[in-house]
């Protein structure tokens, strides 16, 4: 296994930037998810580890060495395409033996010259890879005859068994149903602690980057917008947009303006916003901010100073989330329980200082 | 073992557990673990593949190219000149047009300037990245400047350098560079948009040398109506043009109406007749020639219009591919239709056909490339020469007079440029016809 | 709708209503008309008229029966016939195979003016086998041609020569039909194909070809079919000489038209059939016995 660098990448297709020098560092090791909405540049970065696009600007550096020019069967990395693309004309047993069959590998120890794998060894290999992915019984199908999440097997089995220097991972787990999801994020969660290789996964899904990611970064429209653990960029998310991704109901974000009369705050219309406490001295009175607050932080409270125009309650059993507008800009709550409320009418809320967000309105970018 | 020999020899080593339990380190210790040769170097592979790939682009392309660039510079030499002067590649003796470009009749002049004129707005269109359906990008002044300067430069140079070919004078080259001079002035001022610079100058001169060259030749070499009047190619032409429309039209309209029988009615013996139909398609003109060709000449229609179409004028593919179409069209469209009062008819119309479009446009370029290429038939039931197709005035030209080679081969170059023209305007529609039965959508 | 007794049997369905199969009728009438006329009852003719020994004023003469077909099909006029278009098959196409896995293989890819290079490949389409058939009568003639070969009139290598246009000309078709079918190779099983070691080469054979295998039996089968109706290039080039050596099977038949031998030429008609409809019937089997991957 090894670490994967991006210096200052670039790259342009004709006149359009995918990619805006990317610096990125993935360790050794590592589950690293790139994240973002279609269209930011994250597949078109995991293709250039792969070498399956070349580089425009900057370097690429696996392990120590650059490899910008290296040709992607050279490059020791494996892929998971979000289709599979197995072979289908090959038996499940070949399609894993594939990577085994033409590259040379240093079986005998890392001291020794690389050779050829004889067919005893491919053989154990390729069982060991089957019988760890659930696959047994199944080496003589097509993939034609198998489900979607055995294809998905099938692909991770492929892409392992030549101990890879890295895994990447285009969205594997879009085509698969809902709760099949869910099992194979645990069983992917698994895998890589137990193979301990680097992982770079690429996805759109919020949800799996949260729960599977040592860290993630958030690419938009081809630049780098935060790259930090889970925990990280939910909770100090580094400009609007992560904060705006990051979060299912996403984070609330309101104009305001600081105000130091009557105690420092940020006033929205007739609604006022706890500051943080380590930037009440770092703004000026009538410095207009962006301030967010997530809606499981915003409480209910008959002595809140946030008021609140509420439109419809959902009630979900375990918590509801109340919809409605502070100052005519859309605001969600979501509270635990039944609470009691009803459409129409206002309700007040409050906020822990801590957890009030506040942004730049023109760079977008987090006020620390 | 030989009971000599201690027994208590020391237990060999515990073997490192084999992986069996499902969340064990499973994937081999280190010192067993896999690992590929190292990450190659960067190869300079990378820019020889790119060199060799368009090698054998080239190669590949010289492949088709030759015999077409052999032709015509065949076309354009008196065939004995030619090769007595032992110079197989260059066009001696060429039979120009000695006049200017307003010359020649008035049909003439439009169609050149006409063509011309469009070769020019496409080409300026492509470099503007537009298409031919969204012709915006042409309008504005640079590109519209280019397009009718070149044509202005093209129409004041290609007559020079016609009369001056054909009185043989020194002065040639040097008309030609200044047509290719000037034109490719014009050409720049409509590229100038392009980055990097080097890309409007080549195009440029690229585009004036290819405009410049192809003009001089297609209309200021006389084999051209040499070959058009000695082989009689205008009624021939006419012939292919007229039965190439009568059958087309033919098979297009009962084709659609056979399929949307097959696909949206109910009657008996359905499968029976379907089979009749497709059954057909084992029965090509090659088996059944001697039998059609005896039922042409007891109705009497050797040498007739009604010959050349009437065999035509159904086919089960055709039949076969809009049934296809009209099955992709939604059961809950037809259902729409119906509840809105819509009868067979004008579902047919109205709905069926243009949702089937694409479908039918191919089988139509298709029905059409078919018709005016046709050749047994129209040998075996024309006798009379000037009732000839095109494609079979060709084999007369031929052999009347075997050893005019320039002017069989301009009649052979005009009979395939209809075609030509065809397959550039028609290419989806084509490709999808003809591969509609090899691969799935 | 309730129905007394309750039990709603298959015959209580609505029938064909006979103005639907009336109008079916009248759609389908100008097709089986022609149908009729120009493809069954021809072919019904050949039937019979094999069966009649004729004579130079085109009267159907004697009444000879089976034994005609059996005569003639073993005829070393027929089996030189066949044995010429076989020809023509075993020379135009393999090469027309793997020209078209040349061609296809070689402009499937993102270069910059590809698409010229692929318009270049496909426009031999453009060439009808007349105009294809003068350009290399004018290529090969041993007079006038460019190259002066005796191609053409040495009877060991006429057949080559014509089967040399032939082959020209194919190549847009077979560019055409190899490029569909690479175009629907997915482009990330290459691209897996290629992270897992696999060169150039050997993802076109172990790869690529398997994968277009239904595509490429596809386009063997239109090309055979072609050139067993191989006549329009023959008729051209050599007219069928020199000395008779390279008289296809249906130059012979076009040849036969004439009303004094219409027994005969009947009968190599119907052999034409059956051979054909062998090949066909080849075709179906092998096609259909093809496992369709991974739909």
């Amino acid at each position: 296994m090894a670490s994967v660098t991006f210096e200052s990448v670039t790259k342009r297709f004709d006149d359009v930037v995918a990619v805006d020098a990317l610096d990125l560092a993935v360790d050794d090791g590592e589950f690293m998810v790139l994240l973002g909405p279609s269209g930011c540049g994250k597949t078109t970065a995991l293709r250039m580890i792969a070498g399956l696009e070349g580089i425009t600007d900057g370097k690429l550096l696996i392990g120590d060495q650059v490899v910008n020019d290296v040709d992607p069967a050279r490059r020791d990395v494996s892929m998971v395409f979000q289709s599979y693309a197995l072979y289908p004309h090959m038996t499940v047993q070949r399609n894993i033996e594939s990577p085994l069959l033409v590259r040379r590998y240093h079986a005998d120890g890392p001291d020794k010259p690389a050779r050829k794998l004889t067919r005893t060894e491919r053989v154990e290999r390729v069982d060991e890879a089957a019988r760890v992915l659930g696959l047994d019984g199944l080496l003589k199908r097509k993939p034609a005859a198998l489900s979607g999440g055995q294809r998905q097997r099938v692909a991770l089995a492929r892409a392992f068994v030549g101990r890879p220097k890295a895994f990447l991972m285009d969205e594997p787990l879009s085509n698969l149903d809902a709760k099949l999801r869910a099992q194979t994020r645990l069983e992917l969660v698994d895998l890589h602690r137990r193979v301990e290789t680097t992982v770079v996964y690429v996805t759109h899904d919020q949800v799996e980057a949260m729960t599977m990611a040592h860290r993630i970064a958030i690419l938009s429209a081809g630049r780098l917008q935060q790259v930090g653990s889970p925990q990280e960029v939910y909770e100090a998310p580094a400009n609007l947009f992560v904060a705006q991704f990051i979060g299912t109901p996403p984070m609330n974000t309101l104009n305001g303006t600081f105000r130091t009369e009557g105690g420092p705050a940020i006033v929205v219309g007739g609604s006022r916003f706890p500051v943080p406490a380590d930037l009440k001295a770092r703004l000026d009175e009538g410095q207009g901010v962006i301030v967010g607050a997530r809606p499981e932080h915003l409480h209910v409270s008959a002595a809140g100073t946030i008021a609140h125009d509420v439109r419809a309650v959902e009630w979900l059993g375990h918590e509801c989330l109340v919809f409605g507008s502070i100052e005519g800009s859309p605001v969600v709550v979501r509270e635990a329980g039944m609470a009691p409320l009803a459409a129409g009418g206002t309700i007040r809320l409050t906020v822990d200082p801590a957890n009030v967000h506040l942004f730049d309105p023109d760079t977008t970018e987090r006020l620390a | 073992m030989p009971a000599d020999v201690a027994v208590d020899v020391a237990e060999p080593p515990p073997e490192e557990a084999a992986p069996a339990l499902p969340g064990d380190r499973v994937l081999g210790a280190p010192e067993r673990g896999l690992t590929a040769a190292t990450i190659g170097k960067s190869s300079g592979r990378r820019t020889l593949g790119l060199a060799g790939q368009y090698a054998a682009l080239v190669v590949l392309a010289s492949l088709v190219l030759v015999p077409i660039g052999f032709t015509l510079i065949q076309a354009l030499s008196p065939p004995f000149p030619y090769f007595d002067a032992g110079k197989p590649l260059h066009p001696v003796a060429v039979d120009w047009k000695d006049k200017g470009w307003l010359d020649g009749g008035g049909f003439s002049v439009v169609v050149r300037t006409l063509v011309v004129a469009f070769a020019l707005a496409w080409i300026q269109l492509g470099a503007a990245g537009g298409r031919l359906r969204h012709p915006a990008p042409l309008a504005s002044p640079r590109r519209l400047f280019a397009v009718v300067a070149g044509v202005v430069a093209i129409a004041a140079f290609a007559g020079q350098i016609w009369q001056s070919s054909a009185e043989r004078s020194t002065a040639t080259p040097w008309w030609w560079l200044v047509a290719i001079g000037v034109l490719a002035a014009t050409q720049l001022v409509g590229f100038a948009t392009l980055r990097p610079l080097w890309k409007p100058v080549v195009l440029a001169v690229l585009v004036s040398v290819a405009v410049t060259a192809c003009t001089v030749v297609a209309f200021g070499a006389a084999v051209w109506n040499q070959g058009w009047d000695r082989g009689n190619l205008g009624s021939a032409l006419g012939r292919s043009f007229t039965i190439t429309l009568f059958i087309t039209v033919a098979q297009v309209v009962t084709s659609i109406l056979a399929a949307y029988a097959f696909a949206f009615l109910r009657f008996p013996f359905k499968t029976l007749v379907f089979a009749f139909f497709m059954a057909t398609l084992l029965l090509p003109l090659e088996v059944t020639l001697l039998a059609n060709v005896q039922t042409i000449r007891e109705l009497g229609w050797v040498n007739s219009n009604a010959a050349l179409v009437f065999p035509f004028a159904a086919t089960a593919f055709g039949t076969f591919l809009i049934r296809q179409g009209f099955r992709g069209v939604p059961p809950e469209v037809h259902d729409a239709t119906r509840l809105d009062g819509y009868g067979h008819m004008g579902f047919l119309w109205r709905f069926a056909v243009p949702l089937t479009r694409p479908v039918i446009a191919s089988f139509t370029v298709i029905s059409a490339l078919g018709a005016w290429n046709q050749y047994l038939w129209p040998q075996a039931v024309i006798d009379d020469e000037r009732f000839q197709t095109a494609q079979i005035r060709l084999k007369t030209i031929v052999g009347t007079d075997i050893t005019n080679a320039n002017i069989a081969i301009a009649a052979a170059l005009i009979v395939a440029l209809p075609v030509l023209l065809l397959l550039i305007a028609f290419s989806r529609q084509i490709i999808r016809g003809l591969t509609a039965g090899a691969v799935k959508g | 709708m309730s129905t007394a007794g309750g039990l709603l049997r298959r015959r209580d369905r609505p029938r064909y209503s006979a103005k639907e199969t009336a109008i079916a009728v009248a759609l389908l009438a100008p097709s089986i008309a022609v149908f009729v006329a120009f493809f069954y009852r021809p072919f019904l003719n050949l039937l019979y008229w094999g069966t009649f020994e004729s004579r130079a004023n085109g009267a159907f003469f004697e009444r000879v029966g089976l034994r005609q077909y059996r005569e003639e099909l073993t005829s070393s006029d027929f089996r030189e016939g066949l044995w010429h278009s076989l020809q023509f098959v075993l020379y135009t196409v393999p090469a027309g195979l793997i020209l078209g896995i040349l061609l296809a293989v070689a402009a499937h890819r993102r270069l910059r003016g590809i698409k010229v290079f692929q318009a270049i490949f496909s426009s031999t389409l453009a060439s009808s086998v007349a105009v294809t058939s003068v350009i290399f009568l004018y290529l090969l003639h041993p007079v006038v041609g460019v190259f002066r070969v005796d191609w053409l009139t040495d009877p060991d290598m006429a057949m080559f020569a014509v089967s040399l246009s032939s082959i020209w000309q194919n190549m847009g078709l077979s560019f055409i039909i190899v490029l569909a079918g690479l175009q629907n190779v997915p482009d990330e099983v290459m691209e897996a194909a290629t992270l897992d070691g696999y060169g150039p080469v050997r993802r076109l054979v172990r790869i690529t070809l398997p994968l277009i295998s239904p595509v490429l039996m596809f386009l063997l089968v239109v090309l055979v079919i072609f050139g067993l109706q191989a006549f329009a290039q023959v008729d051209i080039l050599t007219g069928g000489g020199p000395a008779g050596a390279t008289e296809t099977l249906v130059f012979k038949i076009n040849r036969l038209v004439r009303p004094d031998n219409i027994g005969i030429g009947a009968v190599y008609a119907v052999g034409l059939f059956f051979i054909t409809l062998a090949v066909t019937a080849v075709q179906f089997v092998i096609l259909e016995r093809r496992v369709h991957y991974a739909r």
